[in-house]
Formats: structure tokens, C-alpha cells, sequence
């Protein structure tokens, strides 16, 4: 591998440039009724009723993308606007508002536009949603990697205290949250569930991403697009899958549209393919599926990861190890001290 | 800072073999270096989301909420194929270590500010109002609670000061070369991509007799 450059999310950043930056006084259910094409052409949030920390959201975001900022610089951004405009939650917001616009909210909470967790999931979520529009995007619309990669699984891929499908107990336990899950959702979006129902796959450009992000079975937390996140707050995203683990699976054939080579690449591949020697090609009969090889890797990923955390625990013990025997030295000390 | 890299196969016998052949003959190579990036992407991808999963030192330490840094490495991932290479691009910041030793250097006048408990993680101390700078022995500065940042304060509570934050002229975070998948797969990889835009060229070439 050689290291070229500093590189920003281009295609993620070209989204970002497209939007217009929209104040609003509607809550999070109000805006859930406008179109998701109009939400997606915009920056907004809810209750954020002046353009400055729209502007604020935008930079922060603008500099993430471009690889030169991180979620605490977004925050600083917004903090320092909130507090130059004023905004007191527990007051109704901004003073610049007309009374009565925005009800009060609880400071801390998310209701509240300047808590750390509201700041966090508003740059988080908008910085998600642009990633993967520009990641579904990129790999749906060409035509090579739809054809080698023509179906989105969809998968955890971002840890979660308490996961969806599930709900806390007041003891802090873990109990299950029946029909919350993503594979109840995915199977209410029309969805079919593979490997004896672990694995949540369909085509690029199948309806049920569309169904999913707008909570088909009537859930009423998502984000209405046909990306992720697809909910609030959710650690699921899609992952491609190969072209040979989609046949192998079934959830194509070659029959399907999906699965066939569209015409202008075929041309172009052709055309390359009557250049070169046929004896290369045909030693190649034998090329096998392309899935295995992933799963080997995550394998052996998994291993290296665990060796790690195994030393790292070990050093710690080793490490407070030695202190407490340091503390027993000086303590032995002092006591002959304490005796003489 | 965020990065691009090359894919460069040099080393593996088949991939080598298998790309010899093809090179020669091949008057356009985009083709082929999109299918190594495609592969080499997902590769990436995957490996991001699961260090997003497993690893969480710092925050781990603090007492802290991840800040899921890895998860946004892991979805910033693109690749891309040109006539010369295959290049995987990861814009996050802090993946650079993947290739060697990082030191940041705190801006003239200024100083970095190092978490020292859960509060302060994923948070600028600016965001804060009520810090000062308090001084430690050999020379250690950090920024604690105000009424803590006098050293006659801080006597009178015990001598004990909650740090939020150190401050330090400059830090030099190791090479972790486990950032990125190892040399092995991107090379596995690498063949994956190689024989995927094989067999397309093949299905081409019958869909054409």
C-alpha cells in the first residue's frame, strides 16, 4: 500500500453543498410528515429556529467531510453560537423568537438544543445520512459495482448500550422489546430474512429500503430514507455483498434484472475481452465464490483482536499489580517507622 | 487528517502472476482497478466496524460513552479505479497512524487538551466556563474546576484537584498498523477483485457468441 494524500468525503460533501439551510419550530413528529425528498434537499432540526446554528451545523459538518474536524469541534461550533444568541431552553429557546413559538425544554435533555446529547445526535445523524446517501449512491448508480456487488445487507455497525428490540429494566437489565427489532422491521417492509433468519438481505434498489426508512408496520421513529441510518439513534447500516454470496444465498438468480449485465457495460467489457488472449480466460473455469474469503479474513481479524485485548488486560493486571505491591511496600515501611 | 492510499500487490506470486497476463493485454485498466478497489473497500469497511465494536480504550478508561469514531471511519470509506491504481480513501481523522507515528503539535501560544475524565471526552474544554489552568509538580499543567485552580484551594479540599483536561505542547500517538486490515488481505482481496472482473469479462464475451 502506498499513502497518497489527505482526501475529503467528496460525494458526501457535494450533498452537503446542495442543501438549504431551513429554521424551523416543528417538532420531530411534525417533521416526520413532510415529504423525504424535501427533508433530504435541506439542514434542519428540530426546534432550531435561527439560521446561525444551521450555519454552525453546516461547518462542522463541512469539516468532518473534509477529514479536518471530529464531533467535539461540531459542538464547539454550536456552543459557541447557542451561547452568542442567548438560547435558554428552559426559557423557550431563543430570545430572538416570538414567545410562545417553542415550548420550554427540560435542560439536558434532547429536547434541549444545547445538551451535549442533543448536539451529538443532531451532528452524528446528519453526518451519517450523508455519508450513506453518497455511499448508496455511488454504489447503486454505477453499473460495474451494482452488477459485482448488486445486493445491501443490512447489519449492525455501530455498538449500542441498549440496543433496538430491546428495553431497560429500572434494575439497568436488558429486556426485550417485542416487534422493535430490525429484522420485525425489515420482515414488516416486505423483507426476506436468509440463514435461517440471521441475515437481512435485499437487492440495491428494492423496495423494501424505501419501506424500511419510512417505518412500514407503522414505526414511527425513522428518517424516511432508503439509506441509514434508517431510525434515530440506530447502529444498523447496509454493507454490499458480492455478487457470488448473493447467488449462493438466493436472494438472486440469474434471471433476475438485478442480476443482469447491463447493456453499455457489456459492450465496454466486450470489447476488452476480444483483446485479450482466450487461453488467460479459460484459466480461470474454475474461479470460486467470492464470500468465503471475506469471512476467513474477519476470522482471523476477530483472533487479533482478541489476542490484543487479552495483552492489554494482562498488562493492566500487571500494572495495578505492581502498585499494590508498591503500596505495601511503603505501607510495611511507615509501620517500622511508626515501631522505631 | 484524513488519507488515500494505493493498493500495491507486489510480493503475492498469484496475484502477481495473475496480473501479469492481464496487464499486457488490457488496453483499458479502470475497469479492473474499480473491482480491486470495490473489494478492497468492503475489506476496510469491515475491519472499521469492527475495531467500532471492540475497541474503546479511551473511553473505556474515562468511564466515557464511545465516541464512535470508528463507526464514521468505517462509513467515510470509499474506493475508486484510475488507469494506474486502485485507491481506497478513509476520511477520518487519526487513520494516518495506520502508516506511521503521528505527533500533533498544539498551535502556536496554545496547548492541546488531553480528557482526563468522562466529561471532558469528545468535548473542547472551551465548551466548559468554568476551567482554569492549575499547575502540578514537574512542571504538569492541566485544567480543573475554578475554585480548584489555586494551589491554597486546593490545599484546603485535600490537595485534591478533579482534572478535566492536561495540558500538553505536543503529543505523539504510536504507529497502530491494526488501524487497516493487514498487507495479506488487501492482497486477498486484491484477487478477489482480479477474478470478479474476469468472470465479468467472461460472461461478457459469451453473452457476445
Amino acid at each position: 500500500m502506498n499513502f497518497l494524500t489527505p482526501t475529503p468525503l467528496e460525494d458526501a460533501l457535494r450533498l452537503l453543498r446542495e442543501k438549504r439551510l431551513v429554521p424551523t419550530a416543528l417538532s420531530s413528529a411534525d417533521l416526520r410528515e413532510l415529504a423525504a425528498e424535501v427533508k433530504r434537499a435541506a439542514l434542519f432540526s428540530a426546534r432550531m429556529t435561527q439560521i446561525r446554528p444551521l450555519q454552525a451545523l453546516l461547518e462542522g459538518l463541512n469539516a468532518m467531510l473534509e477529514g479536518k474536524g471530529n464531533v467535539a469541534d461540531a459542538k464547539l461550533l454550536l456552543t459557541q453560537v447557542y451561547t452568542a444568541l442567548g438560547y435558554d431552553a428552559e426559557a423557550g429557546g431563543f430570545p430572538q423568537d416570538k414567545p410562545g413559538t417553542v415550548e420550554p425544554a427540560t435542560r439536558g435533555t434532547l429536547r434541549d438544543l444545547a445538551s451535549q446529547r442533543r448536539m451529538e445526535l443532531t451532528i452524528t445523524t446528519n453526518y451519517r445520512m450523508l455519508a450513506n446517501e453518497a455511499f448508496v449512491k455511488r454504489t447503486t448508480e454505477d453499473d460495474q459495482r451494482r452488477y459485482q456487488f448488486p445486493c445491501y445487507e443490512l447489519l449492525r455497525i455501530e455498538p449500542r448500550i441498549t440496543p433496538r428490540g430491546f428495553k431497560r429494566s429500572k434494575g439497568g437489565d436488558l429486556d426485550i422489546a417485542p416487534g422493535e427489532d430490525w429484522p420485525s422491521r425489515f420482515v414488516a417492509a416486505g423483507g426476506e430474512l436468509y440463514e435461517k433468519g440471521t441475515r437481512m438481505i435485499a437487492p440495491k434498489g428494492s423496495d423494501v429500503w424505501i419501506k424500511l426508512g419510512e417505518g412500514a408496520g407503522g414505526y414511527r421513529d425513522t428518517l424516511g430514507n432508503p439509506f441509514s441510518p434508517f431510525a434515530f439513534g440506530s447502529g444498523y447500516g447496509l454493507r454490499e455483498l458480492p455478487r457470488g454470496e448473493c447467488l449462493l444465498i438466493g436472494v438472486i438468480t440469474e434471471e433476475d434484472v438485478i442480476a443482469k449485465m447491463p447493456v453499455t457495460l457489456q459492450g465496454a467489457l466486450k470489447a476488452q475481452a476480444k483483446k485479450i488472449d482466450p487461453k488467460i480466460l479459460a484459466e480461470f473455469d474454475d474461479l470460486e465464490d467470492d464470500g468465503e474469503w471475506l469471512r476467513l479474513a474477519k476470522a482471523k481479524q476477530d483472533k487479533v483482536e482478541a489476542a490484543r485485548k487479552l495483552t492489554n488486560r494482562l498488562a493492566t493486571w500487571v500494572h495495578n499489580r505492581r502498585a499494590e505491591q508498591a503500596v505495601r511496600a511503603r505501607c510495611t515501611r511507615l509501620a517500622q517507622l511508626l515501631q522505631s | 487528517m484524513s488519507l488515500s492510499f494505493q493498493i500495491d500487490v507486489s510480493g503475492d506470486d498469484q496475484v502477481i502472476k495473475m496480473l501479469a497476463r492481464l496487464r499486457t493485454q488490457l488496453t483499458d485498466k479502470t475497469a479492473l482497478h474499480k473491482s480491486i478497489g470495490s473489494y478492497a473497500e468492503m475489506l476496510t469497511r469491515q475491519h472499521l466496524t469492527t475495531l467500532a465494536g471492540t475497541r474503546h480504550a479511551t473511553a473505556n478508561r474515562l468511564g466515557a460513552t464511545p465516541s464512535g469514531h470508528f463507526a464514521r471511519a468505517a462509513q467515510s470509506v470509499t474506493s475508486k479505479g484510475t488507469e494506474d491504481a486502485a485507491i481506497i480513501t478513509v476520511t477520518s481523522p487519526g487513520i494516518s497512524r495506520a502508516f506511521g507515528d503521528v505527533t500533533i503539535n498544539a498551535k502556536s501560544g496554545k496547548w492541546l487538551t488531553i480528557p482526563a475524565i468522562a466529561e471532558a471526552y469528545n468535548r473542547r474544554a472551551r465548551t466548559f466556563n468554568d476551567l482554569r489552568v492549575a499547575f502540578f509538580g514537574k512542571g504538569r499543567m492541566a485544567l480543573v474546576k475554578a475554585e480548584q485552580s489555586s494551589l491554597s484551594d486546593r490545599k484546603e479540599s485535600g490537595g485534591r484537584s478533579e482534572v478535566y483536561y492536561w495540558l500538553k505542547k505536543s503529543v505523539t500517538q504510536k504507529q497502530d498498523r491494526t488501524l487497516l486490515p493487514p498487507d495479506d488481505d488487501y492482497a486477498a482481496a486484491a484477487v478477489q477483485g482480479i477474478k470478479a472482473y474476469l468472470r465479468m469479462l467472461r460472461t461478457a464475451l459469451a453473452a457476445s457468441t
